[in-house]
């Protein structure tokens, strides 16, 4: 299991890179219609599915 | 053990003999004067003139030349035995080649003493210590342990088609996908978290191997094909028999027990970011054979690692159908890797807060242990406030668990669409 701890890390890392690109987006958009805090919630629990759902019905 | 222990220590002392002698010799070697070999090329050039008078029949320079030649041939053996080693120089010699031999001895019969209790009983599975495996390829442990257990089972498998098929990117082996191509293959096999070495001397017993996940070494996580151990007079075992692609490449392996507890229990190292991944103590629980599966299981995890799984497996069904053009493996894949990020995010938080809150209440024990009032007030609300910390860590740890888990099932579920479809 030679490259695991590797690439296990940089997966981590994209992990965390995404949930603060995704999550400090919704925070700051200024389209965002209402109920932020539920918007975060639900990108927090499920990532990319939470943002592509408040790409498709949480902005004016 | 110990017959090996008395050849080496054979060899050793007489390296060691060869050494001291060579370096005595080196030593004079190196010391031999320009001047002495002068000195002999003058003696054989006046002895050769002498001869030559002699039988030339010239008396008189004969005798003048019999004359040099005496002198020069004395002085060239009083030169060469001023370099000769002297009497006390070669008892020095001597003293210092005895010196090094009880070193040796003494470091050897030291090693004899505290080395593992000489095992008296032993348990072994036939077919397993002599098996020729040869795979081409880079991080090939998962394959090499996976081929020692199938033909060990008597289910002839070629290494180099369960390379391809399993991690044909030489990249490396998640524990789902070792479980998940045993059963495909006709062996039952789970993952047991935190299993102990009785549970493995259970399964030996029963006439069953198992894989387990240790420390190669600095961190480096490797499998290895357990197919036997020894015991001592009391019963305790000692060692274990292993097969695998680092120490039991070409034949059996016996490793001492306490030092494969260690590489087991901590199979990726404590530093940090590989201490952040919580595989301790993983055994490839086999139960014996079955019919091999048709597809890939959607609950090919283990709850209580269920992020390390889910990332390991995403990563490994990524490459693997990227490489051999599974569309649906490599759908499942990606499915894992995408829908496993908050569950990651959350998982390795997790641990860090469990790490802060293990830090905070080993800092509050040693308050506690100086005593006095601020000491005790301090060092008590620290274990408390740390205890809290803690099980916020364990709840996020199966919150996060728990998210990893449905991405896996969601990943498991496409990739067994694409066997659905191929039949």
């Amino acid at each position: 299991m030679g490259l695991f701890a590797g690439l296990s890390t940089a997966y981590v890392m994209f992990a965390f890179a995404f949930q603060a690109i995704a999550l400090g987006f919704i925070s700051l958009d200024p389209r965002c219609q209402a109920r932020r805090v539920l918007w975060l919630l639900l990108t927090l629990a499920t990532g990319p599915l939470g943002l592509l759902v408040y790409f498709l019905k949480g902005r004016n | 053990m110990k017959k090996s222990n008395s050849v080496i220590r054979s060899w050793a002392v007489a390296a060691a003999m060869v050494m001291v002698l060579a370096g005595a010799n080196l030593a004079g070697a190196a010391s031999i004067p320009q001047e002495v070999e002068e000195l002999r090329m003058k003696y054989e050039r006046l002895y050769q003139q002498y001869t030559q008078a002699l039988s030339d029949a010239k008396s008189s320079a004969a005798a003048e030349l019999g004359k040099e030649v005496e002198v020069a041939k004395r002085r060239y053996e009083e030169a060469r035995k001023a370099l000769t080693p002297s009497q006390k120089t070669q008892e020095k010699i001597k003293e210092t080649a005895e010196t090094v031999k009880n070193t040796v001895d003494k470091l050897f019969s030291t090693g004899d003493k505290n080395e593992t209790p000489t095992a008296v009983a032993s348990k072994e599975l036939p077919g397993y210590g002599d098996l020729k495996i040869s795979i081409d390829g880079d991080n090939y442990c998962g394959q090499f342990a996976m081929t020692s257990m199938f033909n060990g089972m008597g289910i002839a498998k070629d290494p180099q088609k369960i390379y391809q098929d399993t991690n044909p990117a030489g990249i490396f082996t998640g524990p789902p996908t070792i479980v998940e191509y045993l059963n495909m293959n006709g062996v039952d096999a789970s993952q047991k978290h935190n299993a102990s070495l009785s549970d493995l001397t259970r399964k030996i017993d029963a006439g069953l191997p198992v894989i387990v996940l240790m420390n190669s070494g600095g961190g480096v996580p490797h499998w290895v094909n357990i197919y036997g151990y020894n015991t001592d007079a009391e019963g305790k075992v000692v060692s274990l028999k292993m097969r695998d692609s680092y120490w039991g490449i070409s034949k059996g392996y016996e490793m001492d027990v306490e030092r494969f507890k260690t590489a087991w229990n901590d199979p990726v190292g404590n530093k940090l970011p590989n201490s952040l991944l919580g595989y301790s103590n993983l055994m490839i629980d086999i139960k014996g054979t079955r019919e091999p599966a048709q597809s890939p299981s959607a609950l090919n995890f283990n709850f209580n690692t269920a992020m390390e799984d889910n990332m390991s497996s995403g990563i490994n069904d990524v490459v693997t159908g990227f490489k051999r053009i599974a569309p649906m493996q490599l759908a499942g894949g990606i499915t894992k890797c995408v829908l496993g990020i908050p569950g990651t995010v959350l998982g390795v938080t997790a641990k860090g807060i469990n790490k802060l809150g293990d830090m905070t209440v080993d800092w509050g024990k040693a308050r506690l242990d100086k005593g006095g009032f601020g000491n005790t007030l301090l060092g008590g609300s620290a274990v408390v406030g740390g205890s809290v910390v803690k099980a916020v860590g364990y709840v996020a740890k199966a919150s996060g668990n728990l998210l990893s888990g449905v991405a896996t099932m969601a990943g498991n579920f496409t990739k067994k669409l694409g066997y659905v479809f191929a039949r």
